[in-house]
C-alpha cells in the first residue's frame, strides 16, 4: 500500500474515533471535497489508467462513503466481517474489517478472517470485483484470483464495490 | 377438432401426428407461447423474502429440522400469493412473475449479490429486477443468510476441507448440492390416485401409531413436517381457489367468467382430493409442482411418466365427449407453465457454463410394470403438444423397447425430432432397465423408470437419486497425471498425489496405473464433499413435501434426505470422456507402440499448445484410433476407463447409505470445463471445449455406423446414470424411415440414448450472427434443449462444429 491511505483516512479515522465514544455523527471538514477526491481517484483507477492502486483507492473511497453516506453506510450496520486482501507476490497484505457501521484498514496478515482473497495484480482484482469490462474468466483463466472462506462475504464486498463505480458513472439502476 | 376416433384400446389414433391440431386451431397455446418467448425473466423475491421472515421471527430453535421445515413450508404456501396471470387453464404460478426466477437463499441465490445493480442490463440473459427489490435483498435478506447456506454450513462443520476449496478452483469437478438436490422424480401418481388429504391422514395414522423411543420422536418430527406442509398445499390451492372466483366476478367475457369458475371449482377440490377429470389431474400436478419448487430448485426437478399416470383420466374424459384437440390445449397449458420460471445464471456461470434450462424431463412411452406396451393416445397427444410449442422445458424424453413397442410409434416420434430439430431424446428401454436392474432396482421398478434432468433414468417416484450430484471434469485428472500431481491452471500449487514423472514411465500400463491413482483421488475429494453438503443439508433442509411424494419415506417415517425413499442412490457425470479416451490412445499409439515420439516430447508439444509441433499435432489427430472410430484400440480403453470409474465410485457409499452410479452427459458443462483446460495429446488445443456427453470429438468418428457400434458396444451396465450421444443429421436427407432405421439399429446393439440435432450448420450459423432472428431456435445440448441464443460462445461453436452424418451415406459431412 502506499500513503494514500495513510494520508486520506486521519480525518474519517478521528471521526469513526468520535463517533465510538460519543455516538453522535461528527462533521467532517471539507467532506465533500473528500468525497470528490476520492472519487475522482477511484474512476481514475477503473479508466485503466492506474490499475495496481486499485484495492487502496477502493478501500479509501469506501471508507470515506461510509464516513459520509448514511444510504451507502446501511450497508455495514449490524455488519461484522474481516476480509484479507493479499497479493500473491506478497507485497500487499491488507486486513478489512467491518464492525457495526465501522470500517478498518490495517496493513496485516490476520489468522481469522472470513474470506482471503489472493490476488494477482490490481487489475484481476478490479476485473473480478466491478462490472464494467468484467472479466472473471480472465481471472480464472490465468489463475489471477483465489478466494477462500465464505464467499457470501465477497459477493457482498463485491456489490458494495460495485455500487460505488455505477454510482460514479451514473449507471445506478433506479 | 381432429378426425380421429377415440376407442377404449391403445393407441386408436388414426392419424398419430394429430396433423389437424395446430397452433392456429389453438389460439390460447399461440397467444401464451408468444408471451412466453416475448417476456424478460424476473428475479422474484417471495420465496426469500417468506423464507427469510420465517426464519427470523417465527423459527423455534428447540424444533428438529424435520419439523422447522414442515412449518416453514406451511407458512410459506399460507401466504404464497396465488397468481391467475394469463388466460393459461391451470392456475398458480412458480413465482409471482409471468417468468420468474427463484432465488433460494440456502443455495446460491447470494451469488448474484454483486451483480444486483447490473443483471438487469447485462448482454447475455439479462433478469429484470427493481430497485426496491435490490434494496430488499441486500439489506434484508440476504445478510440473514451468509452463513446459513449450504455450501457455508458444510464449510464450516468441516473446516473448510480441502475437497471444498478444490471444489471452488472450478476446473477439477462441482458438486452441485450447493445449488440444487433435485433432479428426481416425484410420485405424481399418488397425487392423482389418491389426492392429498390420503396422504396427510396416513400420515397422521402413523404419527399417533409411535410410541415414546427417541426413534419414535424423530418419527414422529418427520409425520408432524409432512402434515404441515401438505396443509400449505391446500392452504395454497384455497387461495388459488377463491381468487379465481373473485376474478370470474369481475370478468365480462363470458367465456373466460366460465374458465375462471372452473377453475375455482377445481382449485377447491384438488389437490386435496383425489382428481376425477384430466383437468383436474393436471391442476393437482400443477399445484403440487409449484409447491414442491419452493422447497427445491427446479433444475432437473422432473414429471417424470405424466402419459402414464394421467392416461386413466385422460381416457375417462375422452370416453365422456373431451376433444382431441382440448387435451393438446390442456397439455400445451401444463408445458407452458413449466416453463414459467428459469434458473438463476451469475455472469461467471452464463460465460462458463450459460443457456442452460431447468431440465426439467417429461418421460413418454416405453413399457409398463409388466413389460407390455405402454405407448398410448395421450403420448401422442403430448407429442403433439411439444411438436407445436418447441419449447425448451420441459425436456421430452422418449422410452422405446425394439421387442415391445410398435414402429409407428418409433416412425412418430422421428418425425417429432425432425419438426422441432430437436426433441424428443430417444431412451432404449431394453438397456435401461438392465442397468437400473444392475443397481438393484427391482425389474418392475425398473420398468418404470422415467428419465431425470437430462437423461438420467430413475425409478419414478421410489429413487432419491440427486443424479447429477457431481460433475466431474475428467481431463482434469490426465492433467494431474502428465504433472504429477499439478494442474496447469493452478500452476506450482500441488493439488493431487505426487505420481511418477512421465518421462520414467515406461509402459502403457504404468501410464494407466498413474492415471488411476489420480482418477481414484479426485473421485474421493468429489465423492467427500458431495456427502458434507449431503449433511448439511440434513442439518438445515429437510424435504418433507418431496418425502410425502416418494415411495418408502412413509413407511420408514423418513425425510429423503435422511434415506427414507425407496431406493437411494447418487449420480456423478463425468465430462470429457470421448477427450481422455483419444488422449489415453494416442499415448499408447504414438508414444508407447509406434515409438514415435517421447512422452516428454508430447508434453512439451502440449504445453506450447502445439504451437512448432504442427505436424505432431496432424499426426496425432488423423489417426483412425478415436473414440467412436473403428478402434480396438480406443474400444479396450474405453472400456477399461468406463469399468473404472464404474467400480471406483460404485466402492463409495452416500451420506444416505446408497451407492453413487456414473453417467457421462455433461449439459454444458464441457464447454465450459474446455475453456478452463490447456492442450491434450489427443490433438485439441488450449480452451477448445471438449465432445458433449459420450459423444465422440467432432472428426474423429467419420463414419456413423461405427460411431453407434462403438458408442453401443460400451457396457450400459457400467452407466447406470445414463449417457448423452449427441449426433446432428443433415435435414435434407433425414426422413422418418431412415431415422428410425439407425435408432433401431442402434438400440438392438445395446445403445442405451441417443439424441439429434436436424439443423444444418448454415442455420447456426446465421442465428449466431442474428440472434434476433431465430428466438425460438431450440437446441439439444448434452441431454436437454436450450435456445441457441442463450448459449454461451464456446457452446454456440460446439454445436455447429459437432459431428453432422448425411443419412443417404451415413458418413460424416465436411465443412
Amino acid at each position: 500500500m502506499n500513503s494514500l491511505l495513510k494520508r486520506y483516512t486521519i480525518l474519517p479515522n478521528a471521526a469513526d474515533r468520535i463517533f465510538q465514544l460519543f455516538r453522535i455523527q461528527p462533521r467532517i471538514p471539507f467532506a465533500r471535497h473528500l468525497e470528490r477526491k476520492a472519487g475522482q481517484k477511484f474512476l481514475k483507477v477503473i479508466e485503466g489508467e492506474v490499475a495496481e492502486t486499485f484495492l487502496e483507492v477502493l478501500l479509501f473511497f469506501m471508507k470515506v462513503k461510509f464516513m459520509l453516506d448514511a444510504s451507502y453506510r446501511r450497508n455495514i450496520e449490524d455488519f461484522k466481517g474481516r476480509y484479507q486482501f493479499r497479493s500473491r507476490d506478497g507485497e500487499v497484505a491488507v486486513l478489512v474489517e467491518f464492525d457495526s457501521g465501522k470500517m478498518d484498514i490495517k496493513e496485516t496478515l490476520a489468522d481469522e478472517v472470513d474470506v482471503t482473497c489472493a490476488f494477482k495484480d490490481g487489475r484481476s482484482l478490479m476485473n473480478l470485483l466491478l462490472s464494467r469490462d468484467r472479466d472473471i474468466l480472465r481471472g480464472l483463466l490465468n489463475n489471477e484470483i483465489m478466494l477462500t472462506g465464505n464467499l457470501n462475504y465477497m459477493y457482498k464486498f463485491g456489490f458494495m464495490a460495485n455500487h460505488l463505480q455505477l454510482e460514479l458513472t451514473g449507471n445506478l439502476p433506479r | 377438432m381432429a378426425s380421429t376416433t377415440i376407442s377404449a384400446s391403445f393407441t386408436s389414433c388414426q392419424d398419430l401426428s394429430l396433423r389437424e391440431i395446430t397452433l392456429d386451431s389453438l389460439p390460447r397455446l399461440k397467444r401464451l407461447r408468444d408471451l412466453h418467448f416475448g417476456t424478460k425473466p424476473e428475479i422474484c423475491l417471495e420465496l426469500p423474502r417468506l423464507m427469510t421472515y420465517y426464519m427470523k421471527n417465527s423459527g423455534n430453535k428447540e424444533d428438529s429440522p424435520e419439523l422447522r421445515a414442515g412449518k416453514m413450508y406451511k407458512y410459506i404456501l399460507e401466504n404464497k400469493k396465488p397468481v391467475i396471470i394469463d388466460d393459461n387453464l391451470l392456475a398458480g404460478t412458480t413465482t409471482t412473475k409471468q417468468v420468474g426466477v427463484v432465488l433460494y437463499p440456502h443455495l446460491l441465490a447470494q451469488s448474484i449479490w454483486p451483480e444486483l445493480e447490473t443483471v438487469s442490463r447485462r448482454k447475455k440473459n439479462p433478469f429484470g429486477i427493481t430497485r426496491e427489490e435490490i434494496d430488499e435483498l441486500n439489506f434484508e435478506i440476504f445478510p440473514y443468510w451468509m452463513n446459513r447456506t449450504i455450501q457455508e454450513v458444510a464449510r464450516k462443520e468441516n473446516g473448510n476441507p480441502f475437497c471444498q476449496r478444490l471444489m471452488e478452483r472450478v476446473v477439477f469437478f462441482i458438486a452441485t448440492k450447493v445449488y440444487c438436490i433435485s433432479h428426481t422424480v416425484p410420485n405424481y401418481a399418488a397425487v392423482v390416485e389418491r389426492g392429498l388429504l390420503d396422504i396427510i391422514n396416513e400420515a397422521k395414522e402413523k404419527e399417533l401409531s409411535l410410541g415414546n423411543s427417541s426413534d419414535d420422536k424423530e418419527k414422529r418430527d418427520f409425520y408432524q413436517a409432512v402434515q404441515l406442509s401438505l396443509n400449505g398445499i391446500l392452504s395454497y390451492a384455497a387461495n388459488l381457489s377463491r381468487l379465481a372466483a373473485s376474478m370470474a366476478q369481475k370478468e365480462n367475457d363470458p367465456v373466460r367468467k366460465e374458465e375462471l369458475l372452473r377453475m375455482s371449482e377445481v382449485c377447491s377440490k384438488v389437490p386435496a382430493q383425489k382428481p376425477t377429470t384430466f383437468s383436474e389431474a393436471l391442476n393437482a400436478v400443477w399445484i403440487c409442482r409449484v409447491a414442491l419448487l419452493q422447497e427445491n430448485s427446479s433444475i432437473a426437478m422432473s414429471p417424470g411418466r405424466l402419459d402414464q399416470v394421467l392416461y386413466p383420466l385422460y381416457r375417462r374424459d375422452m370416453e365422456r365427449g373431451m376433444s382431441l384437440s382440448d387435451a393438446v390445449e390442456l397439455v400445451g397449458c401444463l408445458w407452458l407453465k413449466i416453463c414459467d420460471q428459469v434458473p438463476l445464471a451469475p455472469e461467471v456461470s452464463e460465460e462458463l457454463f450459460g443457456g442452460s434450462g431447468c431440465n426439467q424431463a417429461i418421460t413418454l412411452g416405453g413399457i409398463d410394470m409388466e413389460g407390455k406396451d405402454a405407448v398410448n393416445d395421450l403420448t401422442y397427444v403430448m407429442l403433439r403438444a411439444t411438436e407445436l410449442l418447441k419449447v425448451r422445458d420441459p425436456n421430452v424424453n422418449a422410452r422405446y423397447h425394439p421387442e415391445v413397442n410398435q414402429k409407428e410409434y418409433l416412425h412418430r416420434l422421428c418425425e417429432v425430432n425432425i419438426n422441432t430439430g430437436a426433441t424428443p431424446c430417444f431412451h432404449n428401454d431394453r438397456s435401461a432397465i438392465e442397468a437400473l436392474q444392475g443397481q438393484g432396482v427391482s425389474l418392475e421398478h425398473a420398468r418404470d423408470y422415467s428419465s431425470v434432468g437430462c437423461v438420467e433414468p430413475t425409478s419414478s417416484g421410489r429413487t432419491f437419486g440427486h443424479t447429477g450430484c457431481i460433475l466431474m471434469n475428467l481431463p482434469s485428472a490426465l492433467e494431474l497425471a502428465f504433472f504429477q500431481g499439478k494442474h496447469r491452471l493452478t500452476e506450482d500449487e500441488p493439488i493431487g498425489p505426487e505420481t511418477k514423472a512421465p518421462k520414467d514411465i515406461t509402459s502403457f500400463e504404468e501410464f494407466k496405473e498413474v492415471l488411476a491413482t489420480q482418477l481414484a483421488w479426485l473421485i474421493d475429494q468429489a465423492v467427500t464433499l458431495n456427502n458434507n453438503f449431503g449433511r448439511a443439508y440434513q442439518k438445515i433442509h429437510p424435504s418433507p413435501m418431496q418425502s410425502a411424494l416418494m415411495e418408502g419415506c412413509m413407511q420408514k417415517g423418513k425425510d429423503v434426505i435422511q434415506g427414507g425413499a425407496l431406493y437411494n442412490s447418487s449420480g456423478a457425470a463425468m465430462i470429457g470422456i470421448a477427450e481422455v479416451v483419444d488422449c489415453m490412445t494416442a499415448i499408447e499409439e504414438f508414444v508407447f507402440k509406434k515409438e514415435a515420439v517421447s512422452f516428454s516430447e508430447l508434453l512439451e508439444a502440449i504445453n506450447k499448445n502445439w504451437e512448432g509441433y504442427e505436424k505432431l499435432q496432424a499426426m496425432v489427430k488423423t489417426s483412425t484410433e478415436k473414440f467412436g472410430a473403428d478402434s480396438e484400440m480406443a474400444k479396450k480403453n474405453a472400456d477399461w476407463l468406463i469399468g473404472f470409474l464404474h467400480n471406483t465410485f460404485q466402492g463409495k457409499e452416500n451420506y444416505r447409505g446408497g451407492k453413487y452410479t456414473v453417467g457421462y452427459w455433461t449439459m454444458t458443462n464441457h464447454a465450459g470445463f474446455g475453456v478452463l483446460s490447456g492442450a491434450l495429446p489427443s490433438g485439441r488445443k488450449k480452451g477448445e471445449p471438449f465432445p458433449s456427453g459420450i459423444t465422440p470429438v467432432s472428426g474423429s468418428a467419420p463414419v456413423l455406423t461405427a460411431c453407434l457400434s462403438f458408442v453401443a458396444h460400451l457396457d450400459h451396465t457400467h452407466i447406470a446414470d445414463g449417457h448423452a450421444l449427441n449426433l446432428k443429421y443433415t435435414p435434407s436427407t433425414t426422413t422418418s424411415p431412415k431415422f428410425a432405421h439407425t435408432i433401431e439399429a442402434f438400440f438392438k446393439m445395446g445403445g442405451l440414448q441417443v439424441q439429434f440435432n436436424i439443423i444444418d450448420r448454415k442455420t447456426f450459423e446465421d442465428a449466431r450472427k442474428h440472434p434476433e432472428k431465430y428466438p425460438d431456435l431450440f437446441v439439444r445440448v448434452s441431454g436437454y434443449s436450450a435456445y441457441f441464443k442463450d448459449l454461451n460462445p464456446q457452446m454456440q461453436q460446439e454445436i455447429i462444429t459437432r459431428a453432422e452424418y448425411h443419412l443417404d451415406t451415413g458418413k460424416e459431412v465436411r465443412y
